[in-house]
């Protein structure tokens, strides 16, 4: 049975400066992992690399055994809810932003839901909805992007340093949200708050290449 | 009847009148003086010369001919779009060709034919003429919206990851960006549109009256052309945008980064 995703032997250089060296992942349908290493360690090139948005300069790419082209890399993106890191990802009114979300064809199958509830659980105040993107905090656009990758009900879910712009209680409400969550699970975090996930894989980047800690 | 002939004293006046910005540029110190001289040096040149080749032309009056000139047109049009702009000829020429052919030559066909009801439609009166003011004044608005398209996208680069790595096809993703500038080319377009009359007497319109025309014949002509114009701008703007695509992006969505020429700095 091939891996859901596979980075096989990638090498990467970002400004001249190598990133990644050797790098290799395997991930599982349900596989929950944790990547984690100092900022401007590669982190975030890997969900790039996973999305077809970087190209890697040697080593592979692999979705479900083959060897990623543009139209697996579209197949991917149907199936993963991308949360970046750099919080300028969206402009607008909220509710106009979380239509539009589901408007995209991909995403059109999913009944809509309530997105109350998770404004509950992340502890925003739901008349941020009438609000334009613009006027939001760091910490509540970030919560934006957890909540509208929750209702999109994706099989994968790509996060990127997704507690940085968070105060302390309200990172450990999204934790305990992705604790016992059933779906493919990537985080990018360099946060040790992380870990009370029990996560099946912990790489940790260091000089480009990817340390597997067994937890 | 006809225009009142201007002299050649009047002539060189009028030339000399020029010197009433370049004195301003001079004592403001702006380094323009060079570039208003040589463009307007130019211009002079450049309307004399189609002067007398449109002298000929209109005499000649040959469909073939006619047509070759029009195609000429566009394709210095097309070169002075991108140069103007900061993309690179190499991706961008065929593109902005196309669409400024396809938008003018429509509307011209729809022009001369259906709403002119000409027995020629290839007179180089019309064909020429009219032709020259659909493209002169659908260029500027597909300079802006080419430019705005690009730079939006090289600008909103995590908006962009943003919407293809949550399922969003690349023309999904692109389609906030068409959106912006189709609007951005538009709006200048929409705003002078609204004070045609009373602020600003068109061009057509003057010359019509000048030449002889009554005002409402001019004005007939005038509310024609505006409206082709507009459609020419419209299709022309957002033709050169979807036209650029494919040579813009790889088959994963990614923008190709060198398509943009870095303008020197003055």
């Amino acid at each position: 049975m091939p891996h859901l995703l596979d980075i096989q032997n990638v090498h990467l250089k970002y400004n001249q400066k190598e990133i990644l060296t050797d790098f290799n992942l395997s991930v599982d349908q349900g596989d929950k992992i944790l990547i984690s290493g100092i900022s401007g360690s590669g982190k975030t090139s890997i969900f790039k690399l996973i999305l077809g948005f970087i190209k890697a300069d040697s080593g592979s790419i692999l979705f479900k055994g083959n060897k990623a082209d543009a139209q697996s890399f579209q197949r991917i993106r149907q199936l993963t809810a991308y949360i970046p890191q750099d919080l300028d990802f969206a402009d607008g009114n909220v509710q106009a932003f979380l239509d539009q979300m589901m408007q995209i064809k991909a995403n059109r199958s999913i009944s809509k839901p309530d997105p109350l509830p998770l404004f509950r659980e992340f502890m925003l105040e739901p008349d941020i909805l009438n609000k334009n993107i613009e006027e939001l905090s760091g910490g509540e656009k970030q919560r934006l992007a957890l909540i509208t990758g929750l209702l999109l009900q994706k099989e994968i879910y790509l996060l990127d340093e997704p507690g940085s712009a968070l105060d302390h209680e309200a990172r450990l409400r999204v934790i305990a949200h992705f604790t016992n969550f059933d779906k493919t699970l990537i985080v990018v975090a360099h946060d040790p708050d992380w870990l009370s996930i029990s996560f099946a894989k912990h790489y940790e980047l260091k000089n480009g290449a990817g340390w597997e800690h067994t937890i | 009847m006809g225009a009142h002939d201007i002299s050649i004293f009047g002539l060189i006046i009028g030339y000399l009148l020029l010197l009433i910005p370049v004195a301003i540029a001079w004592w403001l110190k702006i380094k323009i003086i060079k570039s208003t001289l040589i463009a307007s040096l130019r211009m002079a040149v450049q309307l004399v010369l189609i002067g007398l080749f449109l002298e000929y032309l209109f005499k000649l009056n040959n469909p073939l001919v006619n047509i070759s000139w029009l195609l000429v047109m566009i394709v210095v049009a097309s070169f002075a779009m991108i140069r103007t702009s900061e993309l690179k000829l190499k991706n961008f020429l065929l593109p902005a060709f196309a669409s400024l052919s396809i938008s003018t030559l429509l509307l011209l066909f729809i022009f001369n034919l259906v709403i002119l009801d000409l027995d020629d439609i290839f007179d180089a009166k019309y064909l020429i003429a009219i032709g020259g003011m659909l493209l002169g004044n659908s260029l500027k608005a597909d300079i802006i919206g080419a430019t705005t398209f690009y730079k939006s996208i090289r600008r909103n680069e995590v908006r962009y990851h943003y919407l293809l790595g949550n399922g969003a096809t690349a023309f999904e993703a692109l389609l906030p960006h068409i959106r912006e500038a189709f609007k951005n080319a538009l709006d200048p377009f929409i705003a002078s549109m609204a004070t045609y009359g009373i602020v600003s007497l068109p061009g057509m319109m003057t010359g019509q009256i000048l030449g002889g025309s009554s005002p409402l014949l001019a004005i007939k002509y005038q509310i024609t052309i505006v409206a082709a114009i507009f459609v020419v701008t419209a299709l022309s703007v957002i033709l050169t945008i979807l036209f650029s695509l494919r040579p813009s992006f790889d088959a994963a969505g990614m923008l190709n980064k060198d398509i943009f020429r870095e303008k020197k700095s003055k």
